[in-house]
């Protein structure tokens, strides 16, 4: 197997939360599996080829720290889009989502423009939200994954490419019961789940990690993770 | 008339509710309801000192008072960490006449960041000591940013700042107000890479350029400058400096200080305290000495046995992960074969199950160095995931969630047993060990 390319992006500006640790679950797969990695850190200005990474990791941060990456973000766009498009996989927790929807107005009331990947609009509120989430992922309907979300910003007209089925808490809308989170498009992964959401879900993490080395892929002991998942399952869902 | 009438329920209910411990808040609280803009209407013959920040504001404003008392003025205080808008309301009402007047010579105010707004909205201290910004309960505080909004909201411009000149975030606070730094040098338990996860100024505050450090103490506390607009430390005023690990003694400015609790969090905390008494107008010498003979409170470090074993209960801050970070620097300064027990609960004051915040904590540091690590509590199965992740093999790690069955599974473990939990878990779990 080649060695694995990830490329955390903003990693100085957007580290807000112990998210990161979504990298170190993924890469203590890629040591089960025998498999070599490499994570690069780039952020404002530093060039970066995104042909040379196989994932690109882009976690939450300070609303300041958002509309400063967003600046530099906006000048990658072509090259995340066709990365989208060629399947490197990407994984977007937290509010770094507003990057890649048409537009969102930041803490200074300034409307920023995204990516466009998905049509959704995004909103600072400086109000902390906060919400456990039971759902299921649609790749793997019949499991139960557990995420938190902690956000100040809300996301508006969300209504395609899934990544969640919402059973309990709040989904990308503002109201309890919100059906669906997340965005699911190829194997780009985004999400408001903080917990962190790959060492808390093993489905999700080795669902990624497939999509990430392909046939190389081999199952690893995952016990510790799928016991603490189960008991937060069970207080959340009493 | 409403002034009076609060005073004077204020205090009822305060000498009523001191023998069952409940008058910490309420007193305040009742007297706020009876005359919301009471805060505004003492009158102070001595200074007012608020003490404020992410971590140590409780240990670094008993060490003010600790040196005042010792320097033989009388201090009005809020000395068990009621840091609220009650409690500070409480310390007032109580520590006042009935005509409103606070005689003591000084009163000094631990604030919390979040509540200085509403405290400060009617009257403003003299003086404000902020020991550092970091990221705390998330869940609750919002993030730095938030909570440096909600300073200025409080700081008005008369305000003179004590600032920490190792902390690029809260050194930035309130840019047009008078201020004095103190800050402490490159010493040899500082480091060229930061040993924490947390680090929160890895860009700079100012214009988001990389900050470079040439140093750190820990967190992002240290020596740094900014690569794009040069931000650097600024002058300190109060330098704590010569610092000898083996005994605990250091100076300030030259002058001799002594502490039982030798790590740089405790050092700088020293110092901004004798800094903050020297600026409310004692001599820096007197200080020094009176700060030397501080013990801390047994809440936040308490020793005590446990059998023929040795314990301490180290005070570790639900989401906070740099107060975990300190826990952790506390018990590797301890010599000796030791057992580490972790009390993980869900998030205090809502109930999520968010653990998060365990991967901003560096528990990689006890890798090695520990008998084993005996994770407890609702969250103990998360923590048990977290240890592994960060690489302790498996027969390192115990876990027992229900606290009651604690007991048999420390007995089974070596060494000095370090506890690290929150204040509102600590009681139970002393019970449970102590049996």
């Amino acid at each position: 197997m080649s060695k694995v390319r990830i490329l955390w992006l903003y990693d100085d500006l957007l580290d807000l939360y112990g998210d990161w640790a979504n990298l170190l679950a993924l890469t203590k797969g890629l040591d089960a599996m025998g498999a070599a990695w490499e994570i690069d850190h780039k952020s404002l200005g530093d060039p970066a080829d995104l042909s040379e990474y196989q994932m690109v990791y882009i976690g939450p941060g300070k609303a300041r720290n958002l509309e400063e990456a967003a600046k530099d973000f906006i000048g990658r766009k072509e090259e995340i889009l066709a990365a989208v498009e060629r399947d490197t996989v990407f994984l977007v927790t937290g509010n770094s989502r507003l990057l890649f929807g048409k537009s969102f107005t930041g803490p200074s009331g300034e409307t920023i423009p995204g990516i466009g990947l998905f049509d959704y609009t995004g909103e600072e509120t400086g109000n902390v939200f906060i919400s456990d989430v039971l759902a299921s992922p649609v790749f793997a309907p019949e499991t139960m994954s557990y995420g938190f979300i902690n956000r100040t910003a809300h996301i508006h007209g969300n209504d395609r490419d899934p990544l969640f089925t919402v059973a309990k808490g709040a989904g990308d809308g503002e109201t309890e019961g919100e059906t669906h989170e997340g965005n699911l498009y190829r194997n780009f992964f985004g999400t408001w789940q903080l917990g962190p959401l790959l060492v808390k879900n093993p489905v999700i993490l080795k669902e990624l990690l497939r999509r990430l080395v392909g046939e190389d892929f081999c199952d690893w002991n995952t016990t510790a993770e799928e016991l603490a998942l189960k008991l937060t399952l069970n207080e959340i869902s009493k | 008339m409403k002034m009076k009438l609060a005073l004077l329920l204020g205090k009822i209910l305060y000498l009523l509710g001191k023998p069952f411990g409940k008058s910490t808040n309420l007193p305040g609280e009742l007297a706020l309801k009876i005359c919301p803009d009471m805060m505004g209407r003492f009158r102070f013959d001595g200074k007012v000192l608020a003490v404020t920040g992410s971590n140590g504001k409780t240990s670094t404003a008993n060490m003010v008072a600790h040196i005042l008392k010792k320097q033989g003025h009388a201090v009005a205080h809020n000395a068990k960490g009621s840091n609220l808008t009650g409690g500070v309301a409480t310390t007032l009402l109580v520590a006042s006449t009935m005509g409103g007047r606070v005689k003591q010579d000084f009163v000094v105010l631990e604030v919390d960041e979040r509540f200085s707004r509403l405290i400060f909205r009617d009257f403003s201290p003299d003086y404000l000591l902020c020991t550092n910004l970091f990221r705390d309960q998330l869940t609750r505080n919002g993030n730095v940013d938030v909570i440096i909004e909600k300073l200025h909201e409080a700081i008005k411009p008369s305000v003179k700042l004590i600032l920490n000149g190792n902390d690029p975030i809260s050194g930035d606070l309130a840019p047009g107000n008078k201020r004095v730094y103190y800050g402490l040098g490159k010493t040899a338990q500082s480091s060229e890479k930061c040993r924490n996860i947390t680090h929160d100024a890895k860009v700079c505050p100012r214009c988001f350029g990389r900050m470079n450090y040439t140093y750190y103490h820990y967190n992002h506390i240290g020596g740094y400058a900014c690569a794009k607009c040069g931000y650097t430390n600024p002058e300190w005023a109060y330098t704590a400096d010569q610092v000898d690990f083996a005994t605990g003694d250091f100076t300030i400015n030259g002058c001799r200080v002594h502490t039982d609790y030798k790590d740089l969090f405790n050092i700088l905390n020293t110092t901004a305290a004798v800094a903050a008494c020297t600026e409310l107008g004692l001599p820096l010498e007197a200080c020094c000495e009176a700060i030397s003979t501080f013990v801390a409170l047994k809440q936040r470090y308490d020793e005590f046995r446990v059998g023929d074993r040795k314990a301490v209960m180290i005070l570790s801050k639900n989401q906070n992960p740099v107060s975990f970070d300190q826990s952790i620097t506390h018990v590797l300064e301890r010599e000796g074969e030791k057992t580490v027990v972790v009390f993980i609960n869900n998030i205090n004051h809502t109930g999520h199950k968010d653990t998060t915040w365990l991967y901003d904590i560096g528990f990689e540091r006890l890798l090695g160095k520990v008998d084993a690590i005996v994770g407890t509590g609702p969250r103990a199965y998360d923590l048990a995931v977290r240890l592994k992740l960060a690489g302790f093999p498996s027969e390192k790690v115990r876990i027992e969630r229900d606290l009651s069955q604690l007991k048999p599974v420390i007995d089974k473990t070596r060494g000095d047993i370090c506890i690290l939990t929150e204040l509102y878990d600590a009681k139970s779990i002393l019970e449970v060990i102590s049996k």
